[in-house]
Order: structure tokens, then sequence, then C-alpha cells
């Protein structure tokens, strides 16, 4: 009951904190607060004549271009919660199928909150620090049904089309579904109170950082490096901040080591199928615009992951003897992770260069890196490392090769387009290789030493881990539920 | 004579690429051209002020640097080359642009 009540006054205490944004309520006491995403969302339909008894939809406004963006935003929710949510509870043991499937759910429902109230403007507002934007929530009708704007960022694209509201959902479904690859690392031990406090901590920490740096016109954007949908801001930092978190938190039991057999491999094959396709939304609605290159986005994202998920399979098939299901989600992932950063800057023979490496590197780096005696100390339960650190650095290097100056993300829909471009080393331009290079070293930086110190402080107060008995028992000790009835 | 042959011939080289790159006198005017597109802008770059199109700028034998604070992005001028090179930060990362430019002649008895 007191637990009942300290929760009660902090929702209080962060209730008041937010009084100002709410003007009669605070009686205009305190505007500077409401000032601040305002200016980030310059145009708001307000302004817009009034036709009859209503508000014509404002001349900015392209129903077509915001119509995909809030499709491509749902696909990408959709990988989410149901995606990774019945993949991670297909393939982890039985007994902690809740538990994995809990996890996303409880993360995704909380970086909502985190993203509309701070953190969206920490990543996409305006400038606080080169690699970090001022936090304030996106909360007001101003905000919300304003123009949509990157102001750190619009120097290189045309004027958007659809209104805040869908930029900081679309933005959300990106931000909730890092840090949900990030927990399949340490699925199968975790504490769920421990997670519950670090996913709004790594939220606001660390994916604000990374996520300002290249998406928000922070530092990276502007020294030129690119990443397309998320190799190194989405991937890259959940492979090597889930390494670091499986690390930190420990291993699994030596048994559930020894023996974590995928308790439902259909359920994972329907977790990964909506993951492939919904990846369209993935890549193909980063160009803002439903547009020629969102286009070439999709067509590249599927063509890399099959070329990706048919070269896993022989490599399983040449080293193990026969072909895997479960290998055949890895490649999949990792085609998919591998062209990411590249989607929109790659002709389709990049993307086949791609999906051929992305079937080789991440199977090299999860059969033979992650089983040598040193990495295997680290419990990554899924291998989050390899199918997504690494194919995200190893797609966002490749970007740096492989970028095609005729890939134009923003043509017919700029005035400054054609002639503003990316271009990769195959092309001439050796800068951009070292430019993806810094992107990736100051990325692993950042996530591999943040995220470390989060669950350090949070260890003092908080068992990172469960205990033993409840180890032992999983999903019905955690949760008081399982999976499958044991009737 | 001897010594300002070299001279000539390193003006000569420094400025044939990008027309007549004026170092050391003040203002003048860039003009640049994107392939691509053919779109032309003029940029008044001022090398006592060390200004480009008002923004202060880092001028130096082989390069000119600025940022437009107003409108973004970082320009850096290849003064051999006669190549301006633009990044803008967009929401994928950032974006080049690469214009050529020369050096407008200033004319004699021009009025301003």
């Amino acid at each position: 009951m007191n637990r009942v009540r300290a929760f009660i006054g902090i929702v209080l205490v962060v209730a008041l904190n937010f009084l100002p944004y709410f003007p009669a309520l605070a009686q205009n006491q305190s505007p500077a607060p409401a000032a601040a995403p305002a200016a980030t969302a310059p145009a708001a339909p307000a302004a817009a004549a009034p036709t009859g008894t209503f508000l014509a939809a404002p001349a900015w406004l392209n129903s077509g271009n915001n119509a995909w963006q809030l499709a491509a935003a749902t696909f990408v929710a959709l990988q989410s919660i149901p995606g990774l949510m019945i993949l991670y509870a297909g393939l982890v043991k039985k007994k902690w199928a809740i538990n994995s499937a809990f996890m996303v759910m409880y993360a995704f429902a909380s970086v909502l909150i985190v993203w509309v109230l701070w953190a969206y403007n920490m990543s996409f507002g305006t400038k606080w620090f080169p690699f970090l934007g001022q936090p304030g929530p996106a909360t007001s009708a101003g905000f919300m049904l304003g123009q949509a704007t990157i102001p750190e960022a619009a120097s290189g694209m045309p004027d958007l089309t659809f209104p805040m509201a869908t930029m900081t959902y679309f933005q959300f479904v990106f931000a909730a579904i890092t840090v949900i690859i990030l927990g399949g690392s340490v699925l199968g031990r975790m504490s769920f109170k421990a997670w519950v406090i670090f996913v709004p901590l790594w939220m606001t920490l660390i994916y604000t950082v990374g996520c300002f740096s290249i998406w928000g016109g922070g530092w990276l954007a502007a020294a030129g490096a690119v990443d397309f949908s998320g190799g190194y801001v989405i991937h890259l930092a959940a492979g090597v901040s889930g390494f670091v978190a499986a690390a930190v938190v420990g291993p699994r039991l030596q048994t559930d080591r020894e023996h974590f057999p995928p308790n439902n491999l259909l359920i994972a094959l329907a977790g990964a199928g909506i993951l492939w396709l919904g990846w369209n939304g993935f890549n193909g609605g980063d160009p803002y615009f439903a547009n020629a290159n969102a286009a070439g986005a999709v067509l590249n994202t599927n063509l890399c992951t099959a070329v990706a998920l048919l070269t896993w399979t022989a490599m399983d098939s040449m080293a193990y003897g026969k072909p895997s299901i479960v290998g055949a989600i890895n490649g999949m992932i990792a085609g998919l992770v591998g062209i990411t950063p590249a989607a929109g800057y790659v002709n389709g023979y990049g993307a086949i260069i791609i999906g051929l490496c992305a079937g080789i590197i991440p199977w090299l780096s999860m059969n033979k890196l992650q089983k040598t005696a040193l990495i295997s100390k680290v419990d990554d339960t899924l291998g989050v490392l390899s199918t997504h650190g690494v194919a995200g650095l190893m797609g966002g290097l490749l970007t740096g090769v492989l970028a095609d100056p005729n890939m134009l993300v923003y043509l017919g829909t700029g005035t400054n387009a054609p002639g503003v471009s990316t271009t990769g080393w195959a092309y001439g331009n050796f800068k951009q290789f070292l430019l993806q290079a810094e992107a990736a070293g100051f990325i692993i930086v950042v996530n591999a030493i943040g995220t470390y110190v989060i669950l350090k402080v949070m260890s003092l107060f908080v068992s990172l881990r469960m205990v033993d008995a409840t180890l032992q028992a999983g999903d019905s000790a955690a949760h008081g539920e399982e999976a499958y009835s044991p009737v | 004579m001897t010594a300002g042959v070299p001279i000539a011939l390193v003006v000569l080289a420094l400025g044939t690429p990008a027309g007549s790159d004026p170092a050391g006198a003040a203002p003048a005017t860039l003009r640049c051209t994107n392939p691509f597109s053919g779109a032309m802008r003029d940029i008044a770059i001022d090398h006592l002020q060390r200004t480009a199109d008002s923004f202060p700028a880092t001028i130096t034998e082989k390069t000119i640097k600025w940022h437009d604070a107003t409108r973004g992005g970082n320009y850096e001028l290849d003064r051999a080359s006669g190549q301006l090179t633009v990044v803008y930060a967009s929401s994928t990362g950032g974006f080049f642009l690469r214009d050529n430019c020369r050096f407008l002649e200033k004319a004699h008895n021009a009025p301003g």
C-alpha cells in the first residue's frame, strides 16, 4: 500500500512539473517553456485562411505524403508489437516466453511517454549541444498540428509536408524498437524491475545523443556522415549497448545457456515475417516523401534481405551440414539491418553486395567470434551483437563505399536537387568512408560507456538480475503467468 | 626578373582554375555553378574582413571555409581547383553539393 501511495505521489509531482504547459490551469504564469516547442513548429494550422465555418487544410499539408508517413510508422510499430514480441517469445526457452514478450510491450509503452515528454526534442529539436537537442515536450496543440521540421537539419532537405505529430510518432517507433532490440541481449535473467528503470534512462541519456548527432542535424550530420534509416543510430547502438548490458547483468543460469531451445518456431517465424515486411516502412519512410527514393529504398531492402537470407542459409549448410530456419531468420535480420543505413543511397547492385556481406560477416561473428573463449563469456542471448551491431556497422561502412551519387533522396521534391547527393568510395569519394568510420566510432564509444555507467549506477539501488529461485522457475515466478497452460 | 617569374607562376597556378583568385584583395565575387542543375550563385568573399557572404570565414592559401548560420550548411572552397563543397545536414545525415566556382573579374571603372 505504501508503494501505491509513493507511486501516486510521483505521478502528482510529475504532473505539477508539466502544469506550465496548460496555460488555463497555470494562468499563464510561465509562458517560457511553451515557447521552446513552438519554436520548432513554425506553421500551426490556425494560420490557415478560414473557408466558411471550417479552417482550410494548411497549404503545406500533402495528404499523400502524410498518409504514407503514418502508414510507414505503423509498419515499424508492428515490427515491435507484435513482431519482436512474438519473435522473442517464440525463440526463447518455454519458461521465458511471457517475460520476453512483456519486456517488449513495456518498452514500447514507456518509450512513447519519455519520447513525447522530453526525448523527441532532445533528438530532433533545436541544438543544445553539438550532440544533443534541448529537452522539451511535444504535446501542445500548436506543436502537434504544426508543419513538421527538424530545425538543425532543415538546410539539407525540402520543406516537409506533414504535421509534427506524424514526425513525432514516426520517430518514436524507431526509438522504441532500438531499446527492444537491445533487450534481446539480456533475455532470460534481467530483473523486470531493473528493465523498467533502464529503458527510460537509456532512451534519455544514450539514444538521444546518437539520434541528434546523425539525424537531428548534429555534428556528424554537419560533417557529412550518413545513416539512411538507422544502421548506426538504431542497430549499432542496440548491438553495442546490448552486449555491454549482457556483460554487466551477467549470464543466464548455466543450465539455460546450455539448453535453451526455441519453444515455438512457428510463432517466431510469424514475428520474423512481420519484421521483414515491416521494414518496408522502416526504410521506405525515411525520405519523408512518398517519392521515387522511397520506392528504391523498399526494393533495395527486400533485395538485400533475400540475398542475405540465402547466403546465411548456404553458410549454415556448409558449416553444419543442413539448413536451419533459425539461421534463416538471423540471415534475414542481418540483411535487413545491413541495408538499413544504405537503403536510399545505393543502387540494386549495391544492395546485392551488402546482402552477400550480410550473409557472411555477421554469420562469422555469430558462429565464430561469439564462440571464442573471450567473447562467449558475455551471454548475449539472441546474438544481438552479430545480427544488429556487426550488421549495422558493416552496412554503415559499406554505405561509405557503395553510395551512388545518382540515388537522389529528394528527387523532384526539392529545389536544390539534383546535385545534392552522397557519394561513396567506389564512385571516387574516399572521404565518405572515413566519415562513416568516424560516426561508427562515436556511436560505439557513447553506447559502450553510457550503457555501462547507467547499469552500474542502477545496480547501486536495484538488483539487475532476478534471484536464482526466479531464474529457475521463469515466468511463473516473475509474473505469476505462463505462456502455455500446464493443464 | 628572376624573382618575379616564380611568383607569377604561383599566381597563375592558383588563379587559373578558380578564375583570378584575388588572394589578399578585398572584396571579391565568387560565382559558383552546379554542374548538374546549372544553378548559379554568387558569394561575396572579403579577404580583409575574412568573411564569406558576411559569415566569418577561415581563409588559408588552400581553402576558404565558412558556415552559413542563417540557412545552414558548411562551405569549403578548394582554391586550386575552384570546387566548392557544401555539406547540408538532413534527416538522414549529411548531403554534399559540389559547385564549380570562379572569381569574377571586377570591371575597370565599374560603378560601386
